[in-house]
């Protein structure tokens, strides 16, 4: 068996992240609940969170970063929920998603969603619109592009390729 | 929970799929005399976009922020969500933000009400066997603040259905996701084929009269992928999705047209005739 990269830090910038403060991954024992919960895994089967975690853990971050497997999740919660251990392999997708997406990875597997929705929050204030549905009046909107600015969103959008202009 | 005045944010998904949906909250709110703030600056939460991974937390913080800073300014230190993903995410990045502003869901404050509620009601569900579905950014994310059962057992909407007058059924997924799955609602849909495919399957065979869901995402799944899995696998499921704003305010006497049922894809006029006898 190889040997587990416990201890070492920063597992290429997860441990980085805020929101894996207080998250038990690397007191994973493996026992596999997660993925036996797992609604993703039962429609594809190459999907596990638990081999997620195991990649992890192992140092194997950069592989995970480049793959489709971190895509695959439904983001429902059923794993953090169950974790016997206090894992939460939902916000650790989350975390990989965005290193990847910052690395310049992926971007293919969002640019289509940033295009429809990114774009709709960044004229609307929405994330979803049709036609004559709810939107922000314009000086919300413009108040609200300040605010996305300050968190770095024009920029995020812009390396995805969605044009603003 | 305090009673001053809520903040009331509204959903994305509501506001462009079944923007009835939250005029059925307002006419539930007003008619129990819970008082909101209903603010038209108020920008989505980014929540499902967030999930689908297109908003850096950096983001979803800033846009937060913002709507934080609303609430207070309309002087609300709670807020009121119509979405559970809403909900999870505001809960979520007022920790980040070590904001005090308190967070709830709409279906909380009608199950606070619900004694009172009972006795307003114009029409009963007496008769009418239905099932729940509560969202799982509700239940699973904030798990330890679920307020009625618990997580692995939900019982808000269940307790809800019951004081409304009507008869709950229980079925095996209860606990499993309806398929929406963030970003594969918006790609190519396998994941929500397969998974509302398991979770209706399994609704059918107690055969429920409605199933009551308290999240526009679920409303929104199991309502329209329907009629897409009838055709596609010939499966016969017609099972009328309704969501509990619109339940309550029909109860209270709202007409169809007011609660916004020709939004809906499954059929629900057949249910809301026996409702209103
Ligand atoms: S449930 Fe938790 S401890 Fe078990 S394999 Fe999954 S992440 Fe590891
Ligand atoms: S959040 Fe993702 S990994 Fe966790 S159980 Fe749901 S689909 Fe599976």
């Amino acid at each position: 068996m190889r040997r587990m990269a416990i201890g070492q830090e920063p597992l290429e910038g997860v441990f980085e992240d805020p929101r894996m403060e207080g998250i038990g991954l690397r007191r994973c024992l493996q026992c596999g609940r997660c993925t036996g919960s797992c609604p993703a895994r039962s429609v594809f089967r190459e999907f596990s969170p638990r081999m997620i975690v195991l990649e992890i853990l192992e140092g194997r971050v950069s592989d995970l970063l480049r793959g489709d497997l971190i895509w695959l999740c439904g983001q429902c919660y059923t794993c953090h929920l169950r974790c016997p251990r206090g894992n939460s392999p939902a916000t650790v997708i989350l975390v990989l998603r965005e290193l990847a997406l910052m690395r310049g990875y992926a971007r293919d597997k969002v640019r289509g969603i940033a295009e429809r929705c990114g774009r709709s929050i960044w004229e609307r204030g929405v994330n979803f619109h049709e036609e004559g549905s709810r939107e922000l009046p314009d000086r919300a909107v413009a108040d609200l592009k300040e605010a996305l600015k300050r968190g770095g969103y024009d920029s995020f959008l812009k390396r995805l390729g969605v044009d603003l202009s | 929970m305090s009673r001053e005045r809520y903040y009331l944010f509204k959903s994305c998904i509501l506001g462009a799929y079944y923007p009835r949906v939250e005029d059925s909250l307002r006419i539930v709110f007003d008619r129990l005399g819970v008082r909101y703030f209903d603010d038209s600056n108020q920008s989505s939460c980014t929540g499902h976009g967030y999930h689908s991974g297109i908003y850096p937390l950096r983001s979803t913080l800033e846009v937060n922020r913002r709507n934080f800073s609303l609430a207070r300014t309309a002087g609300c230190d709670e807020i009121v969500t119509s979405c559970v993903t809403s909900y999870a995410t505001l809960k979520e990045m007022k920790k980040f933000l070590k904001d005090t502003v308190d967070i709830y869901h709409g279906s909380e404050v009608i199950h606070e009400n619900r004694d009172r509620l009972s006795e307003m009601l114009k029409y009963s569900l007496e008769g009418i066997r239905l099932v729940t579905h509560h969202g799982c950014h509700y239940t699973k994310i904030f798990y330890e603040d679920v307020r009625v059962g618990g997580p692995e057992d939900p019982m808000l909407l269940d307790e809800i259905a019951v004081s409304l007058g009507a008869e709950v059924v229980e079925y095996e997924e209860k606990g499993l996701c309806c398929g929406m799955g963030f970003r594969h609602l918006l790609l190519d849909q396998e994941y929500c084929r397969d998974i509302a495919l398991k979770k209706l399957t399994s609704i059918k065979k107690v055969e429920p009269d409605l199933i009551l869901v308290h999240c526009p995402g679920c409303l929104l799944t199991l309502d329209r992928f329907q009629p897409i899995l009838e055709e596609e696998t010939g499966v016969e499921l017609r099972i009328p999705v309704i969501h509990y704003a619109e339940l309550t305010a029909l109860l209270l006497g709202a007409n169809p047209d007011e609660i916004g049922a020709a939004a809906h894809q499954t059929r629900i006029d057949r249910v809301i005739e026996r409702i209103r006898g």
